[in-house]
């Protein structure tokens, strides 16, 4: 038997990549989202893991957080609406600490959970528009822990890590035109970390100073494949074998859901208990992503390396995502308060200018400079029952996010995607609950 | 217990049950989506990736025919396009005579026309015979490779006579009936390059004038390549009869220039050989132009012809594409040839490779997604008992 072997750098479908995470994307937690993620200088509950992990300490000594969100993705290319799935899921959130020498002293978690995968990957052609902050991006467990401490009352610290779920494995497989395939698919979930650091200040009663830290996050993705094929006939009555019995050896390596280092820097007014002005400045280091563009080597044995492309399919040159930076604004007012029953309304604003210059050679990354305005409001009842007898949130919140249209013209007139304008829009709702003990 | 503690319990349960019940309905939710995401809208040019159709699943292989030609004949040159609520195509009946070594002789050709509702199930009309025969002294007996646009009241067809000897216009209310525009070609090969031989028109209606992508250049590389010629020219006009020919350095005709062709073979497929002195062929061009976004593409589906080979059947399609009307860009490699399938055949002690030949395409855009091409095609299986060969038809679309 003739024996092929073809090292192909870069095979037609590979999985190509998609960015962030899901708090990169929405953000953690009902009232940070509700209040534009301008959360860095605000805190006080389990997604300050995400937001400023010094905040922790702003939380009370045991708390429980559970809250669900659904976001669903309307981005139209041509003003056509794609089916990206609804991105939802579970976050739970948990505070636990001691106060030593009178300072207070938190160790968090905040998980999020997607009710439909805990990992997924597209697997589009290498080509193919993908919207990079939206493209499946819940389908990824993500969960960041930490500690902080209060080094002074007016000062705190924090550092935490970010684990995402990973997937390992690959399928390894025989299949026949006249047999049932044998083999197997081997998966399991591996995991990837960041480290974050956070510090909070309080210079005045009234004044609040955060600086956060969130280092780089990618994951690198093996996929070995394994598929083998036995002899084709193509008259199964004369055993004209059209095609020896081939092997495909395909080991995929990519660099996905990347989420860039980040700088924060964060700031909270409050005039007085019920009133909060919050703005935080994040800047983006998007410019170290790797290329996204998955590659491969495929050793192909048999009639396999006799049939299909010898030639190695062209490069696809990295998309150049570029530094970039957000602000966000938010405020939160109690608008009702009284007899242990307390009514905050919320609302923000966060802009991202998009990393990401024009696409105009093969690559089709997609993004655009993105505005959210997000809404919601919170009840605190305390002393609920004799069981709880701290107090006990339930809050809500609305998330809008509207992608400036963009249009991308490709300089090669046969490109296989051709010119395209993208427009989009997200509507994020959820809602949760905080029970303190 | 009091009243409100009671109150306050209540919307407590209240709540954990309303938690319950939105966990409960998400993971109900399950797997929703298809197994990719995301995928409904992608823009798709028609550029690639281009798959046959088998249309006869009852039959052993790909067979994408959709017309098979009979003994002694070919089908080829199809010009496909959407009319009147229904999709019609037109193709060259090219008639052959071999002598008793087997070598065929091109001895006619005429133009049959068929019909169809879906693009996918055609029939024949007018009784298989042909509606455009050869008759002028200049068509030389053969009139063929046919270019039809839907036009005020009817039809307009463009289509090559003689051997390349020029390109005619004629005119049909209903397809079938056709009269001949004048007894002289409308244009002919009249330029350095073409050394008196122009064909395989491909005519588009665009921006307020009629856009006439055509073959051209005498040469004997291959049997296709002297009927279809093997550089590729563009003429525009404001009646479809007067053209003027131009090229992207902004010659034209009309001001007496000498007007260079605007493509020409320069990649290996087709037929580019320098190092043995093989100039390869592009002919019979096939033009789409779309509006994907906010301007023009005009895409061009070509034949190119690997040279030498000597029973001209290793040709493929190519797509090439431009943002005005003539300064067109090929393909990558990964585009190109866009239809180029080879079968192996393994018999004991030798490998064989049976090239199907793919040729003269023409194209239509179905939906934005959707694109659909018919071209001629021989196949290798069937040459192994006496050749098939036809008009077949390919779809390019999202994940056929």
């Amino acid at each position: 038997m003739r024996l092929t072997i073809i090292i192909i750098i870069f095979a037609i479908f590979l999985p190509a990549a998609v960015y962030a995470t899901p708090y990169d994307t929405f953000g953690a937690g009902t009232r940070a989202v509700a209040m534009g993620n301008a959360y860095g200088a605000v805190g006080g509950d389990s997604s300050a893991c995400f937001h400023n992990i010094a905040t922790l300490t702003l939380a009370g000594p045991f708390q429980l957080e559970m809250d669900y969100h659904r976001a669903d993705v309307d981005i139209r290319f041509n003003d056509r609406r794609t089916d990206i799935d609804p991105d939802k899921g579970y976050r739970i959130g948990l505070v636990l600490g001691k106060t030593f020498f009178n300072r207070r002293f938190r160790a968090g978690v905040s998980m999020y959970i997607p009710d439909q995968h805990f990992m997924r990957f597209v697997l589009p052609p290498r080509t193919a528009p993908l919207v990079m902050r939206y493209n499946n991006i819940n389908h990824m467990m993500v969960s960041i822990a930490g500690l902080a401490g209060q080094v002074f009352p007016w000062w705190s610290l924090g550092v935490g890590v970010t684990t995402t779920s990973d997937h390992l494995g690959g399928v390894d497989f025989v299949i026949g035109e006249d047999r049932p395939a044998e083999g197997d698919l081997k998966s399991r979930l591996g995991s990837e970390m960041s480290i974050l650091a956070g510090t909070y200040f309080e210079p005045l009663k009234w004044l609040s100073i955060g600086g956060t830290f969130r280092d780089e996050h990618q994951q690198k993705m093996h996929l070995p494949n394994k598929i083998g094929m036995y002899d084709l006939k193509v008259f199964a009555e004369n055993g004209l074998i059209i095609f020896h019995d081939g092997r495909l050896v395909l080991d995929v390596y990519s660099y996905t859901h990347f989420s860039p280092r980040q700088y924060q820097g964060s700031l909270a007014i409050k005039p007085n208990d019920r009133l909060i002005f919050s703005a935080d400045y994040t800047y983006y280091e998007f410019s170290a992503m790797k290329n996204s563009m998955a590659y491969s080597v495929a050793i192909m044995e048999g009639d396999f390396g006799e049939v299909f492309p010898c030639v190695p399919p062209l490069d696809v040159p990295d998309p150049g995502l570029e530094d970039s930076w957000g602000i966000a604004f938010g405020t939160e007012w109690g608008a009702f308060v009284r007899d242990g029953f307390r009514l905050d309304l919320r609302g923000g604003y966060n802009y991202k200018p998009t990393p990401l210059p024009d696409q105009t050679d093969v690559s089709n990354v997609v993004d655009s400079d993105l505005h959210i305005v997000s809404g919601g409001a919170g009840v605190t009842v305390k002393a609920l029952s004799d069981f709880l007898r701290k107090p006990f949130s339930i809050d809500t919140f609305f998330q809008y996010h509207y992608l400036e249209p963009r249009m991308v013209h490709k300089s090669d007139p046969t490109s296989d995607v051709g010119d395209y304008e993208v427009t989009g829009s997200v509507l994020n709702i959820g809602a949760g609950m905080t029970v303190r003990f | 217990m009091k009243k409100t503690q009671i109150m306050k319990t209540a919307l407590l349960m209240t709540c954990l049950l309303m938690l319950a019940t939105a966990s409960f309905w998400a993971l109900s939710c399950g797997t929703e989506g298809d197994i990719i995401g995301g995928t409904t809208a992608w823009p798709l040019s028609g550029t690639k990736w281009w798959n046959k159709v088998d249309l006869d699943q009852e039959t052993d292989g790909a067979q994408p025919f959709i017309f098979v030609s009979g003994e002694g004949e070919e089908y080829l040159e199809p010009s496909f396009l959407k009319a009147y609520g229904q999709f019609w195509v037109f193709f060259e009946r090219r008639s052959f005579e071999s002598d008793e070594n087997g070598k065929r002789t091109p001895v006619s050709s005429d133009i049959l026309v068929g019909r169809s509702t879906d693009a996918f199930t055609w029939e024949l009309l007018n009784g298989g015979l042909p509606v455009l025969e050869a008759g002028l002294d200049w068509e030389d007996g053969f009139v063929g490779a046919p270019s039809v646009l839907a036009t005020e009241g009817g039809f307009t067809m463009w289509y090559t006579g003689g051997i390349g000897d020029g390109i005619g216009a004629a005119v049909s209310e209903n397809g079938l009936d056709w009269v001949k525009v004048g007894d002289e070609p409308v244009l002919i090969g009249d330029q350095y390059w073409e050394g008196g031989h122009v064909g395989a028109p491909c005519v588009v209606f665009h921006n307020h004038l009629f856009r006439m992508y055509y073959s051209g250049g005498r040469t004997d590389v291959t049997p296709f390549a002297q009927f279809a010629g093997y550089l590729i020219g563009y003429a525009d006009s404001e009646d479809g009869v007067n053209w003027i020919k131009r090229d992207t350095r902004r010659n034209s005709s009309e001001q007496g220039d000498t007007v260079n062709f605007v493509m020409a073979p320069t990649q290996e497929w087709e037929g580019l050989d320098g190092e043995n002195g093989l100039t390869g062929a592009v002919a019979s061009p096939g033009i789409l132009i779309t509006h994907p976004a906010d301007r023009d593409v005009v895409l061009m589906y070509y034949s190119g012809n690997f040279a030498g080979d000597p029973s001209a059947y290793n040709m493929s399609v190519g797509i090439a594409g431009a943002y005005d009307y003539n300064s067109f860009v090929k393909g990558d490699y990964e585009t190109n040839p866009a239809l180029n399938e080879k079968f192996i055949l393994n018999l004991d002690g030798i490998s064989i490779y049976l090239a199907y030949s793919e040729y003269t395409p023409s194209v239509i855009q179905l939906e934005w997604n959707q694109y659909i091409m018919l071209f001629a095609q021989s196949d290798p299986i069937s040459e192994l008992t006496g050749g098939q060969q036809g008009i077949a038809l390919a779809t390019c679309s999202m994940f056929d």
